[in-house]
Formats: structure tokens, sequence, C-alpha cells
């Protein structure tokens, strides 16, 4: 048995042909049941870090492991993001033509065969984030703070170990980043998700177990 | 909700454009039932003709291209009749006239005595009798088409002949034909003596192996003739074997269209929700759903087109068999695996034009597709 959710060992991460350096050599560990804020100025890699941590990107050097094992190729990793792994965005990215129901019915295509039943499934989680209400209303029809909440409800679609969220108050009013913050805190303690989340706001670094920072690409 | 939900949606995003390719593709199904269906039913109008006559087996000269130039001496018809297995033996002199109406017409000439003329199904009037040398029988179709009635005179290059009665057998090549005595058409034609094909009935033609065998045996007395049997004959001839080449070759071209409107259309969908398809592989959908998502989204486009274009098609096909330019010669053939063939044609070409555009779609690195404007 291992207590570390997600291993990274010797990461980096280069764009344009090794010229732009986003992350490097950076070694990190997350443990079960952990909240980790990771806080950095703009342009320091926190993203880019999350997005290693889900598959969401490749490291250009070094070992992204999760749960022990190391994913080697994208249909492993995609298999991890439908079973374990939950990302909330900073823009939402929900699908406007798609009711908040069908939004958050949508990662249940790969375990939930059966529609009514992801329809009963969304429902429910729409009702846990308080949206029960708009579940027939489309993403342009809600306010920011709601529409995270769509997202937040999405990524607990397949009941995963593992929330990681960028920015997800970024482009929310105060009141409205506090609302988001506490349901997050919420689903931590409640369903004991390990909850990775990135940030630039020193106010919402109340909510952790443990703070990183990263600068230019490493930790410090 | 289901998979099936999404895609109407992906495909109602733009209705021009889902409406633009399903046409194509149904242009392209219409216009291969169209071309396909003429070209079977010339066949089909030909070989019916025969088989109305109660005629197993057609002779005419051996490497004739088309049935129509060939000539034979009408003497033969002696020597045919010898052949075992062989009950009886017609000459046919076979033309192609234009009257004056400004029509083409098949004409056949008959010798007087032979069986062709039992075989056909008076309506109005009667066979021309010994006596009426230029007397004539002519079809349904033919006489509506030209306004003719028993005892009218019709005129043949200069020359009178008078109507007798109507016929009618059902299918569209008997029913646009006039026919003649013989010898007054060999006069006519200036060919005396010489007929076109011979028609021959068997003895017993339901037995195949006695069919083969007197075919056999006709071919060694006579190798200077070709003898087909009345179902194969179309197969044979060297022109429908033309006619049906271009018709698959123009449908082939516009099936080929149509697969090019398909990918073009599913490639410009695939580029514009490469957001969206990002979106989709974040939450973890696995590349072969998107795929099929995309594939799918093809072939609900070729469906429509393939109902469409079916109806279209048939509906073409029976305005194109109907034009007087047309009569007499072709009986649309609109049959259940014409239908099937043109449909697995435009399935086949709704998944081909997209496997690539939905290949590129999983290829995309899921991160570059959410950054995607």
């Amino acid at each position: 048995m291992y207590n570390a959710i997600i291993q990274l060992e010797g990461v980096s991460r280069y764009y344009d042909g090794n010229c732009v350096k986003a992350l490097e050599d950076l070694t990190l560990r997350v443990d079960y049941k952990e909240w980790l804020t990771i806080i950095g100025p703009s342009g320091s890699g926190k993203s880019t870090l999350l997005h290693l941590m889900c598959g969401l990107d490749r490291p250009s050097h070094g070992h992204v492991f999760f749960e022990g094992k190391e994913p080697r190729s994208i249909r492993e990793w995609t298999h991890l993001r439908s079973r374990k792994i939950g990302f909330v965005f900073q823009s939402f990215n929900l699908l406007p033509t798609l009711t908040t129901l069908e939004n958050v019915a949508l990662p249940m295509f790969e375990l939930v065969h059966s529609a009514k039943q992801r329809r009963s499934n969304a429902m429910d989680l729409l009702e846990r984030v308080g949206l029960a209400n708009r579940a027939h209303h489309r993403p342009p029809q809600l306010s920011g703070g709601e529409r995270q909440r769509v997202a937040i409800a999405r990524s607990l679609a397949n009941s995963p170990t593992l929330i990681l969220a960028d920015e997800p108050t970024g482009n929310l009013d105060s009141s409205s980043a506090k609302s988001i913050m506490g349901l997050l805190k919420e689903i931590h303690i409640k369903e004991k998700i390990t909850i990775v989340l990135v940030t630039h706001n020193p106010s919402m670094m109340n909510y952790d177990d443990r703070l990183i920072k990263i600068i230019d690409g490493s930790i410090v | 909700m289901r998979l099936i939900n999404i895609i109407l949606q992906n495909l109602s995003k733009r209705p021009l454009r889902s409406t633009l390719t399903t046409s194509g593709i149904a242009l392209a199904v219409a216009s291969f039932i169209a071309l396909v269906g003429l070209s079977r039913g010339l066949e089909y109008a030909w070989m019916k003709n025969l088989m109305d006559r109660d005629t197993h087996i057609l002779a005419y000269s051996a490497g004739s291209v088309e049935l129509l130039t060939g000539s034979m001496d009408e003497g033969l018809s002696d020597a045919l009749l010898q052949i075992d297995g062989v009950r009886d033996v017609a000459g046919e002199l076979i033309d192609l006239i234009s009257l004056d109406y400004g029509l083409a017409i098949l004409i056949s000439g008959w010798q007087p005595d032979c069986y062709l003329w039992q075989s056909l199904q008076i309506k109005e009037g009667h066979l021309p009798t010994l006596q009426e040398k230029q007397g004539a029988v002519i079809g349904r179709q033919l006489a509506k088409s030209i306004n003719i009635r028993p005892k009218d005179k019709i005129t043949i290059r200069d020359q009178s002949f008078v109507v007798t009665g109507i016929f009618e057998q059902g299918s569209a090549m008997s029913d646009g034909m006039l026919i003649l005595f013989l010898p007054a058409f060999q006069e006519l034609l200036g060919r005396p003596g010489k007929v076109t094909a011979f028609n021959l009935r068997l003895e017993h033609p339901e037995n195949f192996k006695n069919l083969e065998r007197v075919v056999k045996n006709l071919f060694n007395r006579f190798p200077e003739i070709q003898f087909t049997e009345t179902r194969q004959i179309t197969k044979n001839n060297k022109v429908l074997k033309i006619l049906r080449a271009m018709a698959w070759s123009t449908s082939a071209i516009a099936l080929l269209m149509g697969l090019f409107m398909v990918l073009n259309t599913l490639m410009m969908s695939v580029n514009e929700r490469t957001r969206e398809i990002g979106i989709l592989s974040a939450i973890g959908w696995s590349s072969s759903r998107i795929l099929t998502m995309i594939v799918i989204e093809g072939l609900f486009m070729a469906t429509g087109g393939i109902l469409l274009g079916s109806g279209l098609g048939i509906g073409l096909l029976k305005w194109l068999a109907g034009l007087p330019q047309v009569q007499g010669f072709i009986e649309p053939q609109i049959s259940l695996s014409l239908i099937l063939e043109v449909s697995a044609a435009a399935i086949f070409l709704g998944i081909a034009g997209s496997i690539y555009p939905a290949w590129r779609a999983v290829k995309l690195n899921p991160i570059d597709a959410l950054h995607y404007e």
C-alpha cells in the first residue's frame, strides 16, 4: 500500500524545442486525502504542473506516477481521468449547447451505461451543489458561480479519488469565490477526496493542509 | 441523455452545412439509382421481350457488336429446325426506324406463319391475315404515343401499312414495337431474304441439361452463328456492357464526390469543435468514444442521403423512362438489390469520409485542444 496518490520525479517541461521552460527538475508528492495548494505568480508553471498530474500534458523529462504506477500512454491517462481524476478549470469548460444536467452526466458515459441512471446520478450531484433547479438551463443562462458549481459537480461524476482545480475562482467575484471554496472544502472533508488547487490569490490559501510555491518552474 | 442526442445536436448546430452535405450524398445516390436503373431497365426490357414470345434461344451473327447490324440468310431456319431438341424457328428482321412523328421506333418483321404471332395478346382489332401483306400490329404504348387505332394507316419510308390490331404484352420494349410481315419489311429495307436473328423454341426448355446439349449442338453445327439463351442475352451483349460500364463509372464519380463532401464537412466540424473535443478528452472520454461520435455523424448524413436520394432516384428513373424519346426501350428496374447496393456504397462513404477527421480529433493533445481558439 502506498500513501502517495501522485508522485512526480525529476519532471521538466519545455516548449518550442526546449526554448521555453515551464517546469524544471521538479519532484513532488501528493498524499491521499490531502489538500495541497500550489501558489505562484502568473507564468510560473502552476497550471502546467496540474496538467502533468492528470495526463493532459506529457513531461519533456522525468516521471509521473499515479497510485504507484506510471501511465505510459494517452489511453491510460484518459482511463484514469474517467475513473479517478476530476478536473475543474478556471474557464469552466462546459459545453454550451448541453444543459447543466447533460454537462454533469457527460463523464458518466464511460462507466454508466443506462441513460436513466446517468440522469439520476447527475441530478443527485446537482442537488449536492445546490443547482437542481437549474438542471435544464444551459451554461450561458447561468452566472459564473453557478457554472463553476456545475463544473465541480461534473468533476465528481465518477466518484474520483483526486480533484485538480486550476484557479477555480479566477473568473469569479469574491462572494462566489468564497462559496466555491467552501463547496470544495466540504467535498474534501465529506468525501475524503484529495484536492490539488492552483491559485495566485493569497486569500485562497486558508483551506489547505499543505502549501507549495512555484517560481519560474521550480518549487521554492 | 444518450450519445445519439449529442450527435444530433452537433449536426443541428450547423444546419445548412449538414443539409448541403446530406443533399450531396442524396444526389449521388439518386444518380446511381437512375443511371444503373436505366441500364438495367434496358437489359430487362429486352430480356422480357424475348421471354414474352416464348423464345428460349436467340441466334444472331457471331462477332456482331450490335445485334441490329447482323445479317443472316432466311433459309437457315430450315437447317436450324433439323437440330434435335429444337421445336420451332422464327426468323426476324429488326431495325430502328424514324417515323414522321419524330420518334425512332423498333420495327420487327416476322415470318407469316411463325409461332411468334401466337404469343401476342391482341387487345383491339386482329392479327394481320396472310392476305393483308401490308398489315401491321402495334404495341399499346406506341399506339398511344402516336395516336393510332386499328384500321389507321401508318407511313414508313414512304410506304403505307395498315394497322390491323393493337397488342399489349406488359413490357416496355414489346409494347413500344411495330410488327410487320417479314417479306414486306425486307422489301422496305432492301434486304431480300435476310434476317437479323432467329428465335428458337425448344422442346424441353425446363431441362437445363437438355438446353446445354442443344446449344452445344447448335454451336458445333453453325460456328458462324452466336446462340444465346434468353436469360443470358443481356450479359453477353457488348453494347449493353458499355452502357453498364458507363452507368457504373458515372455513378462512381458521383459517389466519390459525395465522399469528399462528407470528408470536408466533418473536417470543418472537427476543426470548429477542437476545444469541445479537448473538453471531452479532459473529462475522460476515450478516443474510441470520440471517434465513434464523429463516425456516427458521418453515418447520419449518409443515411439521410440514402433516404432522400432513394426517393429522388426512383422518381427520376420513372420520369426518364416515361419520356417519349425513351419509351419502348426501357423498363425501369428498381430492385431491392439496387437500393441495397447504393445504400452500402453510401454508408461506406459516410464511414470513409469521417474516419480521417475522427482520427485527427483523437490524435490531438488534450491540452492543445483545450487552448484552441
